[in-house]
């Protein structure tokens, strides 16, 4: 191989606009062969949407790509693939009724002269290639009886084995467990000597110091920051992620703040551990840390939706526990999905319907819908939460993503809350829908209802709370009152748990 | 009409809510032309009488499509149920019982339907049509394929008598159509129904019991199925354990044509009625024209396709 150029890949200027946000605004990153480079960045940073448009999955607006010296148009992840850029995803799609063999091969299998699959050749070349790369599993194992770690290392062996110049990792340990970690450096570290670039995403910032050549910084979907592994530290890192400017105005107004509403202990379930927590009246909580920290699943199994494994929850000091959504709900504890299009509204009814449709006992006369009221209801409703809307009769697709919140949100206002919670409430919302909704949980805290906001906005979290949670690995790893809170010690926190 | 009230309408809502409507009066106009002795009382009336025992079918069937399942199921229910009622008519000389023994069995099978799927989780579609054949193999096997006869004419009421000037049952179906109507737009439970089949998650999420609604809708559909099989053999004045083969499709077949959407969660009342008065019609004009059987069975099947054509088509445009 010829080196007749410095780097393998080079990004230049990249920038990729979806309707209403900048996902990516003129970035950069230089990948050299052999190397491994770590790309950093909070939720939403623009990593995944840069990896979408390297391996194809997405048309860049504007700036360059190199590849070998060339300049390149991803096309699709075929022809990506074929070009040899390889990416292993965060989230796996095995085929779980085919065996291992199938999945490293598909698209690709041996063929006979007679065009058939060459089950023979794919088989013996599956065991090579798991005798090369170290690992102990029979070709003819189906992925269904694999553990997710196991077909974390398959997709890996998947991706190498198309004998790729530019290996793509999205967290690829999210998955797997430490020795797994181990196996999977080692591969790294061989295909580093084959002159391979690799671009490392990872939230683990210690993996990162162990395996990494250089580190690129993106905040909000611009390049702030590349170097060489040897001249950044941790803090730096964590710095250059979160150090933004928070211009964006918000109307918080601080509420007398009453008695403990929700008290958790030592609740533990799937995917949290050991949570103690209250929420208190008139105040607004932000839950803070990264996707995957188990934050909504904690919340959802206090609504109801997910099962609770150990601990308890009290509501104004009498232990509860629901065991689905109507319990949580009749107890006044109600809570908004962050998927609102599957589990906040029902896409296809009318607007008056999804407003009401957890509160049809109280427009009911004798069994029997009271239309007037609901109409008096649904009137109010559209009102406070000033819905923008051609007819209440009209389907909530019909709706921008603000006024479907709104849908959600006015739903549960008609049921007089003690506890509100507010998954991830204005995740693709435009600027002036987002305003109202702050206004709304303001008011709400007023009255005394107790608020969770989930949120993965720093900017949000910060301007809106009264007191910051923060999760990892499903672990509560710090509470902040808003005084002493900064982006700076909240991302600590959140990334706490990847630093043991 | 049942929908009473006006409102503000998207052309592609008007077509969905109205178009089987107008396209059923463009059918009527040009079946008038065709045939002098189609639009006569007599006829109008043959027309929903022949249909009146698919309809009632129909209902339950579409309750169940817009709570997002699909019963195949209800045909043999319909002929196990009314076939025991003429076995209780024979024992207990008493029509009424008979036709709430009926229902009851009716009701009983489509329990069991709305339990099994909600409980073991197994698609709509296999658990009901493994009842289609358990409940057929069981009329067929307790009347050992014999027809049962020989009971009082009072039972023939439900089918062949008349309340005033108008056949029994066209008097039965009005009173389930109103039932059905009130349960869908007047009371929660409707509303549930709704929610399920459009979006099973976050009606969970609002704090519905959804096993308990699609169960309940089942058990309406099976209650139906039981109340119509009555009516088929009280019509025929014996019990045919081979009554109501294949009704299941002409049932799906009038709440598709009449707007019902497979995928649950859409569907208007009146639109049953109106498909299967679309498909009475047209069969209609076709024998009083000398069409043969067989091709009424091609121009039936394609008018389903079409229609389903159609609500996809609408269903695009209502996304984009």
């Amino acid at each position: 191989m010829s080196e007749h150029y410095e780097y393998i890949l080079e990004l230049k200027n990249i920038t990729k606009e979806f309707p209403g946000v900048k996902a990516l605004d003129g970035v950069n990153l230089k990948l050299k062969p052999g190397s491994v480079h770590a790309l950093c960045g909070e939720n939403g940073a623009g990593k995944s949407t840069l990896m979408k448009i390297i391996n194809g999955i997405y048309k860049l607006d504007d700036g360059e790509i190199w590849y070998k010296g060339e300049k390149i148009i991803p096309k699709s992840p075929k022809a990506m693939l074929d070009m040899g850029i390889a990416t292993i995803h965060q989230e796996l799609s095995p085929l779980p009724n085919m065996t291992i063999a199938e999945n490293i091969f598909l698209g690709r299998e041996p063929l006979d002269s007679l065009k058939m699959v060459d089950w023979k050749k794919m088989w013996a070349d599956t065991q090579k290639l798991m005798d090369e790369y170290g690992f102990h599993y029979d070709p003819k194992t189906y992925m269904k009886d694999l553990t997710v770690s196991d077909i974390a290392l398959i997709e890996i062996v998947k991706a190498i084995s198309r004998e790729a110049s530019v290996v793509i990792m999205d967290e690829p340990t999210s998955s797997i467990t430490d020795s797994e970690v181990h196996i999977l450096f080692e591969n790294i570290k061989r295909l580093k000597e084959k002159g391979v670039g690799i671009i490392y995403i990872s939230h683990k910032l210690d993996e990162i110091f162990e395996i990494c050549d250089a580190v690129t910084i993106f905040r909000d979907g611009q390049w702030i920051h590349s170097c060489p592994i040897g001249e950044i530290d941790k803090n730096g890192i964590i710095k250059q992620m979160v150090g933004r400017e928070i211009t964006e105005q918000f109307p918080k107004t601080p509420a007398p703040i009453g008695d403990a509403v929700l008290e958790i202990k030592h609740l533990t379930g799937k995917r949290f551990q050991n949570v103690d927590f209250t929420v208190h009246a008139g105040e607004i909580v932000g839950f803070a840390g990264l996707v995957g920290a188990g934050r909504s699943e904690l919340f959802r199994a206090v609504f109801g939706l997910d099962p609770v494994e150990s601990g308890e929850i009290y509501l104004e000091g009498k232990k509860v526990r629901f065991h689905n959504a109507q319990q949580a709900i009749d107890a006044g504890v109600l809570m908004a999905s962050e998927d609102r299009k599957r589990e906040g509204v029902v896409l296809c009814r009318s607007i008056r319907e999804n407003i009401t449709l957890a509160s049809l006992k109280d427009i009911c006369d004798k069994g029997f819908l009271n239309m007037k009221k609901e109409k008096n209801n649904i009137g109010e409703m559209i009102k406070t939460l000033s819905i923008k809307l051609s007819t209440p009769e009209a389907p909530v697709s019909s709706l921008s993503g603000g006024n479907q919140q709104k849908v959600v949100l006015a739903k549960w206002l008609l049921r007089k809350p003690k506890v509100l919670i507010l998954d991830e409430p204005t995740r693709g919302i435009d600027v002036g829908a987002k305003y109202e909704i702050y206004k709304l949980m303001c008011e709400l805290a007023r009255q005394g209802v107790a608020i969770v906001m989930i949120s993965s906005e720093m900017p949000e979290i910060l301007g809106m709370s009264d007191r910051i949670a923060v999760m990892s690995q499903g672990y509560l790893t710090g509470e902040l009152p808003i005084a002493e809170a900064t982006q700076e010690n909240i991302m600590e926190h959140a990334m706490k748990g990847f630093e043991q | 009409m049942t929908d009473t009230k006006s409102k503000k309408l998207s052309v592609a809502d008007i077509y969905s809510r109205f178009g089987i409507f107008i396209i059923l009066i463009i059918a009527v106009i040009i079946a008038s032309f065709l045939s002098d002795a189609f639009l006569t009382p007599r006829n109008i009336s043959n027309i929903i009488r022949q249909n009146a025992v698919v309809m009632i079918i129909a209902f339950g069937s579409q309750m169940v499509l817009i709570a997002g399942g699909c019963d195949l199921s209800p045909g043999s229910v319909c002929a196990l149920s009314g076939v025991i009622s003429t076995m209780v008519m024979l024992q207990v000389n008493n029509p009424v019982i008979a036709l709430i023994v009926g229902v009851l069995i009716g009701a009983l099978c489509g329990l069991i339907n709305g339990l099994v799927i909600t409980t073991c989780e197994i698609p709509d579609f296999i658990m009901t049509l493994a009842s289609q054949f358990i409940c057929r193999g069981a009329v067929l096997a307790i009347t050992e394929a014999q027809p049962v006869s020989g009971f009082d004419i009072s039972f023939t009421l439900f089918g062949q008598g008349y309340v005033g000037p108008i056949p029994a049952p066209i008097v039965i179906l009005v009173l389930v159509l109103i039932f059905y109507w009130i349960l869908m737009n007047r009371r929660r439970f409707g509303r549930y129904v709704y929610a399920v089949g459009g979006n099973t998650d976050a009606a969970r999420a609002s704090g519905i019991n959804t096993k308990k609604i699609k169960t309940q809708a089942y058990l309406f559909a099976g209650a139906a199925a039981g109340l119509a099989g009555v009516i088929l053999m009280s019509r025929m004045n014996s019990g045919q354990p081979n009554g109501g083969e294949q009704y299941e499709f002409d049932a799906i077949t009038a709440a598709i044509i009449g707007g019902t959407s497979m995928n649950g969660g859409t569907g208007k009342v009146y639109g049953v009625v109106v498909g299967a008065l679309f498909v009475g019609v047209l069969l209609n004009i076709m024998t009083q024209m000398n069409v043969s059987a067989y091709w009424q069975k091609i121009v039936k099947g394609l008018i389903i396709a079409l229609a389903v054509i159609i609500d996809v088509r609408v269903g695009k445009s209502k996304k984009a």
